[in-house]
């Protein structure tokens, strides 16, 4: 599993919608519902390598949601960035979590064609990795 | 398996909130012989661990915790006579008597995978190590001292619930 698709099942455990339903990977289809989520990779770097070959990777996610009523993503963007910047133990399937960290707060990334408010939100995930 | 934070601090049954930072310090003491043939040989003596945590909530309530020995309860009088009226309570900070008893406890450190490892530093007690106030926020430092008997371990490593009975 590649690690989007961790984060984005790790996303709907907490209850930040469906996947392939209002949360999506890479873009949203265009059937989708107004109020909809998406992940997109963003990149990200080696943090550390220990001489025995394992690493510390950064992973880079930005977590777009889109919606008409703009309080509504003003206030799930903020309720995720504090859940992932809370005293949690963060899991994700298949990797082994040094970190979750909400490293660029919401951003208001203002209105589409149809006067939905966009927000986004950057992720850091930190890995270790044999 | 890497052992990760954030981390749970208990001292005693007494889970330790809002700490900035935790410092870990073990020392053993040790001393060289050298033989004639020219060999250094260096051996151990006695064990020393202590723990410095940095509290950036220092209301007297978050004191109390740590320094029991310190503690006035409302009703009760100061070291300089005054009577404490908060419910909250006072902390009075100043040297135990001779024949005082410190007040010990376990303090362990718990990472946050499942299940938890556990850093235990034996039989600590606690004093005041430091202030410091930066201009916007006090900062207390409580220090951990080991104080485990001579047969006793000062630090254990173990899962949580893999030992048994714990203390």
């Amino acid at each position: 599993m590649n690690i989007t698709k961790a984060f984005v099942d790790f996303m709907q455990s907490n209850g930040f919608g469906t996947f392939n339903s209002d949360l999506f990977i890479g873009g949203v289809p265009q059937d989708a519902p107004n109020r909809a989520l998406w992940v997109i990779s963003a990149g990200g770097n080696s943090k550390s390598k220990n001489d025995a070959g394992e690493k510390q990777k950064n992973y880079l996610l930005n977590v777009y949601f889109r919606n008409i009523d703009g309080q509504d993503v003003y206030d799930t963007l903020q309720d995720l960035e504090e859940l992932l910047n809370s005293a949690n133990c963060f899991e994700l399937e298949g990797y082994e979590v040094i970190e979750i960290e909400a490293t660029i707060f919401p951003t208001d990334q203002d209105l589409d064609m149809q006067e939905r408010t966009i927000g986004m939100l950057q992720v850091t995930l930190t890995i270790y990795k044999d | 398996m890497i052992i990760k934070g954030p981390f749970t601090l208990k001292w005693g049954s007494n889970t330790l909130q809002d700490i900035e930072s935790i410092d870990v310090s073990h020392e053993i003491d040790s001393a060289d012989f050298q033989t004639l043939q020219g060999k250094t040989y260096e051996i151990d003596g006695s064990y020393k661990v202590s723990a410095i945590i940095t509290l950036l909530a220092s209301d007297v309530a978050a004191l109390a915790v740590l320094l029991p020995q310190h503690f006035v309860a409302m009703g009760e009088q100061l070291s300089t006579g005054e009577e404490v009226t908060s419910e909250d309570g006072a902390i009075d900070i100043k040297a135990a008597a001779c024949d005082e008893e410190p007040i010990t406890n376990n303090l362990d450190i718990l990472s946050c995978a499942n299940p938890a490892n556990t850093l235990r530093i034996v039989d600590c007690r606690t004093r005041i190590e430091g202030i410091e106030i930066d201009g916007k926020v006090q900062k207390v430092q409580i220090k951990f001292l080991g104080d485990a008997a001579a047969d006793e371990a000062t630090m254990q490593f173990f899962a949580d619930g893999g030992i048994s009975p714990e203390s």
